[in-house]
């Protein structure tokens, strides 16, 4: 049963860190263009 | 001290990018809806970084932590079952849908267009005691971090936490959600790197994949096996799973995001992309814990074993990227907190104990008072009151005094015509209960100077109590609107929009 968890969370980790990787590059270059555009949409806004 | 100018340097730098980011805000809101939930301008990827970065604080790193060292990989059990259940919420829209398309600022508002004004107050009245309670620890756990990492003495620890919550105070007081916003996605990064790096440091120096060989050794099976460890087991996964369900759906830093964001459809998305990283949310900092654990020894420090570890293994510049990066959890997860409870306290104790409506500037100057007073008990409280037991335990005890009730009355009308007010009131008192008389016994037995376990911890196990509560929430709403159906219908049944 101990090697099952072990394996277990060895794939857990491995899946949590290549998803947190992938999203945050992912979220972290798109992101950036969605700020323009929010800052763009207030500005019109208090004009 | 082994932090250099190259560290010292990057931590003054993101400091003073995240204020001077923070300040763009500043001028550009002028509606309520602006300052409260960005004018509900948010789109996908900015909504995963705001989300993430409010949600991931210095305070979930320093209790991860402290669970990964005192029961090793057993901890993963939290994040699985948090990430799963962001992932079934974003998966069925559950709550989420409906609620969002209310155009709300808060959840407790819509106690108040389904049942009645008593309720929302109740609500609040509840949620504000929840939220405030946590945020107390916030900077007190923030400190032992730093002083550990950092390795700055106490009163010079206590002055920086002070300039960075008023910095803090500063940028969310005048540029409200957008500020936060805007500053989240900064402190998204340097969190992400910082900490996926981090991750790669510790299992490095615990000889990479040895390290699960090496839990097994120290901690056994209750190590690996989250059923036979004491701490959780079946009894916590049932009432982990209630409150991370709880927690998506009631929490108002989570709501407000909801809310924020540009369509009712996007939350789904951002919800299931963000229970991925939830999992490295709850993972690294317990392997950094268990690391420190393997390192000191597992009878060391648990709480502030986990900084100190980071500190003696980390090289030189990374060390100044990984302090910045705690400092920007820290922040964002204040700023967002502090917006989120100043928002409750006046749109849902002031607006309706007023009993009429104010206007958009006077709405802005009493969110923007209620901040400045969030900010000043946060700085009292943690200084006064001591954590009997792990943080994590506290901000469960304390939280379930807001969801065991809120969850009933929140799912109950949305999803079931027969929910009635008294249904309402009866979940809220009969699910805040136990937790609310746990965590006053708690208080009191803190200021006779007390140490000792009260009356009703005695009485129920933590997870026991837990269950109970939310059991008695649903209780409540059931029997309360079997016994005393409402005659009139709600403003949201009679419009349709409760659908």
């Amino acid at each position: 049963m101990m090697e099952f968890w072990e394996l277990a969370w060895m794939f857990a980790l491995a899946l949590g860190f290549l998803g947190f990787c992938f999203i945050s590059y992912k979220v972290a270059v798109r992101g950036f263009s969605e700020i323009r555009s929010l800052l763009d949409q207030f500005k019109r806004q208090s004009r | 001290m082994r932090l250099t100018w190259i560290d010292w340097s990057s931590i003054a730098l993101y400091v003073i990018a995240a204020i001077g980011i923070g300040l763009i805000g500043r001028g550009r809101v002028s509606k309520v809806a602006d300052f409260l939930v960005a004018g509900r301008h948010i789109r996908y990827h900015l909504g995963v970084a705001t989300l993430v970065a409010t949600e991931l604080g210095l305070i979930t790193m320093m209790y991860f932590g402290e669970q990964g060292f005192r029961f090793g990989l057993s901890a993963f059990i939290i994040g699985i079952i948090w990430a799963a259940a962001y992932y079934v919420i974003g998966r069925t829209g559950f709550v989420i849908d409906r609620i969002r398309k209310l155009e709300l600022f808060t959840i407790t508002e819509y106690f108040q267009l389904r049942y009645s004004r008593g309720v929302r107050v109740l609500g609040a009245v509840l949620l504000t005691i929840s939220g405030i309670l946590s945020l107390g620890v916030f900077l007190k756990l923030g400190a032992v971090f730093i002083v550990h990492f950092v390795n700055i003495p106490e009163t010079l620890l206590h002055i920086t936490m002070s300039v960075l919550v008023v910095a803090v105070l500063v940028y969310t007081v005048l540029g409200g959600m957008l500020s936060v916003v805007l500053t989240d996605y900064v402190q998204f990064v340097i969190l992400a790197v910082s900490m996926a790096a981090t991750t790669i440091f510790v299992l490095m120096q615990q000889g990479g994949l040895d390290f699960f060989a090496r839990v097994t050794a120290t901690y056994g099976a209750q190590g690996l096996d989250p059923f036979v460890q004491p701490e959780y087991g079946w009894s916590f996964v049932f009432y982990w799973s209630i409150f991370a369900i709880s927690g998506c759906i009631l929490w108002q830093p989570v709501a407000q995001r909801v809310f924020a964001t540009h369509s009712p459809e996007l939350n789904r998305s951002i919800f299931k992309t963000t229970s991925v990283m939830f999992l490295g949310r709850a993972f690294f900092p317990i392997v950094w814990g268990i690391g420190a654990a393997l390192y000191f020894g597992v009878s060391s420090d648990a709480t502030g074993g986990m900084p100190k570890f980071l500190a003696e293994i980390l090289p030189v510049g990374m060390l100044g990227i990984v302090a910045a990066g705690m400092f920007a959890a820290m922040m964002s997860t204040d700023s967002g907190y502090i917006l989120a409870w100043s928002s409750i306290i006046v749109n849902d104790l002031v607006i309706p104990l007023r009993n009429r409506t104010l206007s958009d500037s006077q709405r802005i100057l009493w969110t923007r008072t209620a901040i400045l007073v969030i900010g000043a008990f946060m700085l009292v409280f943690g200084i006064w009151y001591e954590l009997k037991e792990t943080a994590f335990r506290y901000l469960l005890d304390v939280t379930t005094v807001y969801y065991a009730g809120g969850l009933a009355v929140l799912v109950a009308g949305l999803y079931w015509k027969r929910a009635s007010t008294t249904g309402a009131y009866t979940a809220f008192i009969l699910g805040a209960l136990l937790p609310l008389t746990f965590v006053i016994e708690d208080m009191i037995l803190q200021a006779r100077g007390s140490t000792s376990g009260g009356y009703i911890a005695q009485l129920f196990l933590p997870n026991v109590r837990g269950t109970l509560s939310f059991v008695l929430g649903f209780v409540g709403m059931g029997i309360g609107s079997f016994v005393s159906p409402d005659t009139q219908q709600s403003t949201l049944q009679q419009t349709g929009e409760n659908r």
